[in-house]
């Protein structure tokens, strides 16, 4: 996405936020169609997968209760991944706590990527899928986030609470990786 | 085997290019390179197969999201809700405050002797049945131990009369009473004092 591009689309979320102030109820609808896809792709790759549509409906609304703090410093859509990554973490470490709940470690993701990839057709990308899910979460992150989403290092920073140097190390660390899996496979 | 192109620029908008992210320029000097480059052709290859990958998006209801949202109508309502209910916290404070200030500027009460005192107004009214003296009791609580002291020994104990008698009372009085109440403790002790002696509020108040 080009620096024209993420202004227009800047242009287009804060006018869709002035209406929603408005009391323009459809603005909301116009919003969540924008957004709620990119959001259900980040959770997914996230490792998500039982509660996705809760997990970006809990994402929305906290987003819309604090609207009025949204400074528009970043696109909505990398705030929106912000509040999303920090509600699956909060998820997980309340998962952790509860003792009938088996912990979320990493290894996790991989048996969920597993189970997805039956439904996945094609060979080379649960090859992909099979590399992501070996990655470490930072390097998943960023990786799905520049690949999937095209965010660039800056909006992974922000998401990620991280700087763009360290964004770059990680994605280029995850795609070294995921080729030599890709190549061992 | 892949390998890393030396050209780590141009494999950092790799990305971008598979994202239509670039202006028109730089989208025709990445594309360039990438037809004369193998390396940059495989990695944009595997990007493209990575991005396939992740296109499974799992469904998401939106019209379930958006009843979900708060209602920019029913937030506003809330606020002024809010914002009611604090005033009205207030101005409760302030009526409060005024009223003690009234009640301690006032005339000396009716029912209170011309010196003041508070402290001989529970012996002078003990036998009579107004309604008065039955707040008085609830409020000043004379421990049961007085009780077992002589008649004669006994001091006057100082009540509490809602017809204004604290508002007799000095400052100093005010708070060498309020030192009194400070003394006491609501809750009993599990191992009592052998030596319980009555609470009295006589010594200075009169």
């Amino acid at each position: 996405m080009d620096d024209q591009s993420r202004t227009d689309d800047a242009a287009i979320d804060a006018a869709l936020i002035a209406r929603w102030k408005g009391g323009d109820d459809r603005a909301a609808t116009e919003l969540v169609e924008r957004h709620a896809s990119a959001l259900a792709r980040f959770a997914g790759s996230l490792g998500e997968r039982e509660d996705v549509d809760e997990l970006v409906q809990d994402t929305f609304v906290r987003a819309f209760d604090s609207l009025e703090s949204f400074r528009g410093d970043s696109s909505l859509r990398t705030w929106l991944f912000t509040i999303e990554r920090r509600r699956l973490l909060d998820r997980r470490r309340a998962e952790r706590r509860r003792p009938d709940r088996k912990s979320v470690e990493e290894g996790d993701a991989r048996t969920e990527f597993d189970a997805l990839d039956a439904l996945v057709a094609g060979e080379a990308e649960r090859r992909i899928r099979d590399a992501l899910a070996r990655l470490s979460p930072m390097q998943r992150d960023v990786f799905v986030l520049r690949v999937s989403e095209g965010q660039s290092y800056k909006e992974i920073a922000e998401v990620l609470g991280s700087t763009e140097g360290a964004a770059r190390v990680h994605y280029h660390n995850a795609m070294r990786a995921v080729k030599e899996y890709v190549d061992d496979a | 085997m892949m390998r890393d192109c030396g050209n780590a620029e141009m494999r950092d908008l790799l990305p971008d290019l598979l994202h239509a992210g670039l202006a028109p320029v730089t989208r025709a000097e990445v594309e360039r390179h990438v037809a004369t480059c193998d390396d940059c052709a495989a990695e944009l290859r595997l990007l493209r197969r990575a991005q396939a990958s992740m296109a499974l998006v799992p469904a998401v209801d939106v019209s379930r999201i958006v009843a979900a949202l708060p209602r920019v109508g029913a937030r506003r309502r809330s606020s002024r809700f809010t914002g009611w209910r604090a005033a009205a916290g207030i101005a409760a404070v302030l009526l409060g405050a005024a009223s003690l200030r009234v009640v301690r500027q006032s005339g000396t009460p009716v029912n209170e002797p011309a010196t003041g005192s508070v402290a001989a107004s529970a012996p002078a009214t003990a036998g009579s049945a107004t309604g008065t003296d039955t707040v008085a009791t609830a409020v000043a609580t004379v421990p049961s131990s007085v009780a077992s002291v002589p008649r004669a020994a006994r001091a006057p104990v100082p009540t509490l009369t809602p017809a204004g008698g604290l508002a007799d009372l000095s400052d100093d009085d005010l708070e060498r009473l309020l030192g009194k109440f400070d003394g006491l403790t609501g809750v009993p002790d599990t191992e009592p004092d052998a030596d319980v002696s009555p609470v009295t509020l006589d010594e200075g108040v009169s």
